[in-house]
């Protein structure tokens, strides 16, 4: 167990400058080329990947990475694990500058995308193998500080133990072409495992799996937690994993980090339009809105003239921070959009059953009063708790309404949430 | 644990100049590697610049010397009852052009045909073609001799260059490279768009198959101009005779009393059409080394 | 599958037909019936009529096989010594030309050492693949002939005597063919030992890395055994190849009569130049016996990649 430390921590990726053909472009412009539909941005070395990461990881946390492809989240990994350079800033493992380490000396394990598994040895032997390198200390009457390797047994009877706590101890004597891929899986955590080490690198473990063994694996990751007491740093694209496995969440968009906290804070506060888009399923409502002040007290205004009020401790934290009038984008997530005797109005198109409750999309009467990018224009989405009698809404014209401690305003220009 | 930071200074130097000293042996060896490859030839170039007096004499040097002009007009003027050079490469050339030429068509073809058609005992046909690889040449050099003694077919070029329409190697590489870059659809399309079948393999399917079809020219090129076995088997007329059969014709137990200057002119210039297409495609050519033995 | 005849779904099978016809009218003629001749040779004698013009000649069952693996006049078995220096010289050839080969694929994979210049070396070290074997052989011919500089340069040094001849030399004859042999094919080698690397996935030497392994135990415990089905593979497809080695040794050795280096191909050339067509084809049926057996191997081990691959 031991603690993490990133201190400014950079990656740039260096421009490679190939052979000059005569109408080929300089590397510069074709890196500029494919940054651009990255938007990462370029500095006169080279692409940056990741930016300025700072962060504390407290031993024992289980911290996830979460954000779409690209955003830098697999390179902080790698630069954690040593299988990439540190382009500037610091990076200390249990209080050990690790920069220049070796990563088989930082004392780490990783769990890889595609298991990584070596093809031509047994389970056993795959979960073996990092044990051939463990020096453990055997003070001697007259060499107090001597070293050994394990013996045939010490190694035998952790690869038993790793094996027993995933359930893996039939599969020993196969190879990784005779397993299936939650086995395979299962084989890679073992392997990175049995050498109890500091900190327990996973770079998308779980994205090679179908939607079932996903879910059950993912609980066999808190179970694994609850036994074996180590700093995880859990990588994904997967946000309902990021909320289900970490105790704190790290979102990054484009090599910036976009906000450090639980998965509670993250979803109940997000601190931008990105962050709150990209956490929470289904997606959060947008709607154009106009932020006003009456009488001391700040109120939403949505185009059709619905008001809201926001919560007490809202309106205190806009009052912190000096927030003018000014239009905004006004997100309420599905969950806390009801239907109501006076609200919105809207046609709904399609209810989706989804047992317990139902996703009711429902067309806003009237035009362009929300920004929902990439499904109907004029449609909010809202789960109605279907409390054991389902209702088919389709077709019918209601009014939606929501409360004013749900409410999230996001600057236009900024795209950062106001109360922050 | 904290461990204090000099300590990781000192490891970090000792761990760089282990680095760069093992990069420096690295670059020795592959250097001692090259060198081992171009010291012959470059043997071989400077002796096509000295005199045949200079040369007899045995001297070994590895200066340049001024006689390569002399030397390449000898070649085709005194030495010529030894090394028609211009007949050999007449010859050479024809025969590998040609040879590469039939055999990129035609086995592209027959990959074609068992890639586009199906039909009763294609499966078989294509595994036959995959054995028959495994027979080594030998097999049927001797029948194909007495064949060619018999019915005087000796001193031909067109044996040497016809059999090259059935090579199944290269008909594997094409098959290989059919499967993986050519879709089915569009021969449909082309049905229907009225192309026969023949048009629609000239027209649409070849230039599909370029890059393989290039690679294997110039493999199928080089195998031919650099192979000795047939050709010495099958031409002994002096005018019909290619490269490599007039290089080993100039064995000789005694050298004293030839012009060793042209000698090794005709050495170079045999080697050096295949040399400077080689130093233009290098890339390509390493490429298609792999692209067709290694599978997965 | 044959293609039914109405008028919605003509049949284009005939086609295939067409097509693979000039494979196959061209591999019956120029090579079917000549390697069936050639086994038919192989039963009749024909050290009567060698030559002669004479046509005719007797049956002689499994005499010409006999007589190959009898000694002859000097007390040796022809065809075995003739073997044994084909086998012996490919050997030579062989050793370094694998060890070369993964050295080298090693060091330009290395994700440790980060070379520049691969590019220019691979280059280098594959144009000896191209060069004319008979060209080569009669440049080294004139090399390390008695007139050839090398051989005054070493008696300049005192390193042999003036009498001495490379080309006959027993085994210097055979370490030279052998020379030639191994630069002309380590390049390939080693391009194709470096595509094997490169197939392995890169996070497996990660995570070895990641383990503790150090640059040695990742070479000693991953790359090479994953490597040895396409090893294998180079190294049979080598020494098929090695079997077959006729144009180096003929051209450096041929006129200088070195009974070390003669090759079974040189042995079945030697024969049909002088219309011994019996015993040229009993000898070239014992070639392709082996060869056959070599192959089978290969398409084993092959078998067995494939399976690892899945």
């Amino acid at each position: 167990m031991a603690d993490v430390v990133l201190k400014h921590v950079e990656k740039i990726y260096p421009y490679v400058e190939k052979k000059k053909r005569r109408f080929r472009k300089s590397a510069k412009s074709q890196a500029e080329e494919a940054a651009k539909k990255t938007n990462l941005q370029l500095t006169e070395k080279g692409v940056l990947a990741v930016k300025d990461f700072n962060m504390e990881i407290k031993d024992g946390e289980f911290i996830v990475l979460v954000g779409p492809s690209g955003c830098g989240k697999s390179t902080t990994l790698r630069m954690i694990a040593g299988l990439e350079d540190i382009t500037s800033g610091e990076l200390y493992i249990d209080g050990k500058l690790c920069n220049a380490v070796e990563p088989k000396d930082r004392d780490i394990a990783m769990v890889f995308q595609s298991y990584a598994l070596y093809p031509h040895m047994t389970v056993f032997d795959n979960i073996a193998y990092p044990l051939k390198f463990v020096k453990k200390s055997d003070p001697l009457p007259n060499k107090p500080d001597n070293v050994r390797h394990l013996t045939k047994k010490e190694i035998e009877e952790r690869v038993l133990e790793a094996a027993k706590l995933l359930d893996i101890e039939e599969l020993l004597d196969r190879k990784p072409k005779h397993l299936s891929g939650g086995q395979r899986q299962r084989v890679a955590i073992g392997r990175a495992i049995v050498r109890n080490p500091k900190v327990l690198l996973m770079d998308e473990p779980l994205s090679n799996l179908d939607a079932k063994l996903r879910n059950q694996m993912r609980a066999e990751i808190i179970n694994l937690r609850e036994k074996i007491k180590t700093t995880f740093i859990y990588v994904t694209h997967d946000q309902i994993e990021a909320m289900t496995l970490g105790d704190r969440i790290v979102v990054m968009k484009d090599g910036i980090i976009q906000q450090i906290d639980t998965p509670q804070d993250v979803y109940e506060h997000p601190r931008n339009l990105f962050i709150s888009g990209f956490i929470g399923s289904p997606r959060m409502n947008y709607f154009d809105a106009q932020l006003i002040i009456r009488g001391g007290q700040y109120k939403v205004v949505l185009n059709n003239g619905y008001t809201v009020i926001p919560c007490e401790e809202k309106q205190e934290r806009l009052r912190n921070n000096q927030v003018k009038e000014q239009r905004i984008i006004l997100g309420v997530r599905p969950d806390h959009i009801a239907i109501r005797d006076e609200g919105i109005e809207c046609k709904v198109r399609v209810s989706e059953l989804m047992g317990a409750s139902s996703h009711i999309h429902a067309e806003i009467v009237g035009n362009d009063y929300t920004l929902n990018k990439d499904t109907f224009p004029n449609d909010i989405i809202a789960i109605i708790q279907n409390n054991g009698t389902y209702k088919n809404y389709v077709g019918k014209t209601l009014k939606f309404g929501f409360n004013g401690n749900v409410v999230h305003m996001f600057s236009k220009e900024t795209e950062n949430n106001l109360e922050f | 644990m904290t461990r204090v930071v000099t300590d990781y200074q000192k490891e970090n130097r000792n761990a760089i100049i282990k680095a760069i000293v093992l990069r420096v042996l690295c670059y020795i060896f592959l250097c001692f590697v090259a060198v081992m490859c171009i010291f012959f030839f470059y043997l071989l170039l400077v002796n096509t610049t000295r005199a045949n007096n200079d040369l007899q004499g045995g001297r070994f040097t590895l200066m340049f010397s001024r006689f390569f002009n002399q030397n390449f007009k000898n070649l085709f003027t005194k030495f010529k009852t030894d090394f028609d050079a211009l007949k050999g490469f007449r010859a050479s050339f024809v025969i590998a052009f040609s040879s590469a030429v039939l055999t990129c068509y035609f086995s592209a073809l027959t990959a074609y045909g068992i890639y586009a058609y199906d039909f009763k005992g294609k499966r078989l046909m294509e595994a036959f073609i995959l054995a028959i690889m495994m027979i080594p040449p030998q097999l049927s050099s001797v029948g194909f001799f007495q064949i060619a003694s018999r019915y005087g077919l000796k001193n031909n070029w067109w044996i040497l260059i016809l059999p090259s329409i059935a090579a199944p190697s290269v008909f594997f590489y094409m098959i290989q490279y059919l499967r993986a870059t050519l879709p089915k659809d569009l021969i449909e399309s082309s049905r229907i768009d009225g192309s026969n079948e023949f048009m629609t393999f000239n027209r649409i399917v070849l230039p599909i198959m370029k890059p393989a079809i290039a690679v294997q020219m110039i493999f199928s090129f080089v195998g031919s101009w650099n192979n000795l076995y047939m050709p010495s088997l099958l031409l002994s007329d002096s005018k019909k005779k290619t490269l490599p059969v007039m290089i080993n014709a100039l064995q000789r137990t005694s050298w004293g009393n030839i012009d060793l200057g042209c000698v090794y002119m005709a050495i170079f210039l045999s080697i050096l059409p295949v040399v400077i297409v080689y130093l233009f495609l290098s890339k390509f050519i390493i490429k298609g080394v792999t692209a067709g033995s290694v599978k997965g | 599958m044959k293609g039914n005849k109405n008028k919605k779904n003509p049949s284009y099978a005939k086609w295939g037909y067409i097509f693979v016809a000039s494979f196959f009218i061209v591999y019956f003629l120029f090579t079917f019936v000549p390697q069936v001749l050639t086994i038919y040779d192989s039963f009749f004698d024909y050290t009567d009529v060698v030559g002669t013009l004479e046509t005719e000649v007797s049956f002689a069952g499994f005499k010409n096989y006999k007589m190959l693996f009898s000694r002859n006049l000097r007390g040796d078995i022809e065809i075995l010594r003739c073997l044994g220096n084909t086998i012996i010289i490919w050997l030579i050839g062989v050793i370094p030309q694998m060890s070369f080969g993964l050295l080298i694929a090693l060091i330009f994979t290395s994700s440790r050492l980060r070379l520049k210049g691969t590019g220019f070396f691979k280059t280098v070290f594959y144009m000896p693949n191209l060069i004319m074997a008979a060209a080569f052989a009669s440049l080294i011919l004139a090399l390390f002939g008695t007139i050839g500089p090398f051989h005054t340069l070493f008696v300049e040094k005192g390193w042999i005597a003036q009498t001495f001849d490379f080309i006959s030399n027993k085994t210097w004859a055979r370490i030279l063919i052998a020379l030639m042999n191994f630069l002309m094919w380590f390049g390939n080698t080693t391009i194709l030992l470096m595509a094997g690397i490169q197939g392995i996935d890169e996070s497996v030497f990660e995570s070895a890395k990641i383990d503790g392994a150090s640059s040695i135990h990742v070479v000693w415990d991953i790359t090479l055994p994953l490597l040895k089905p396409i090893a294998v593979y180079v190294f049979i497809t080598s020494m098929i190849g090695g079997l077959q080695m006729f144009d180096v040794a003929e051209v450096l050795t041929g006129k200088a009569k070195n009974n070390s280096t003669r090759t079974i191909v040189m042995l079945i050339n030697d024969y049909l130049k002088v219309g011994n067509y019996g015993h040229a084809g009993a000898v070239s049926v014992v070639l392709f016996i082996i060869t056959g057996i070599l192959s089978l191997i290969i398409f084993k081990t092959i078998n067995r990649k494939g399976e690892s691959m899945s």
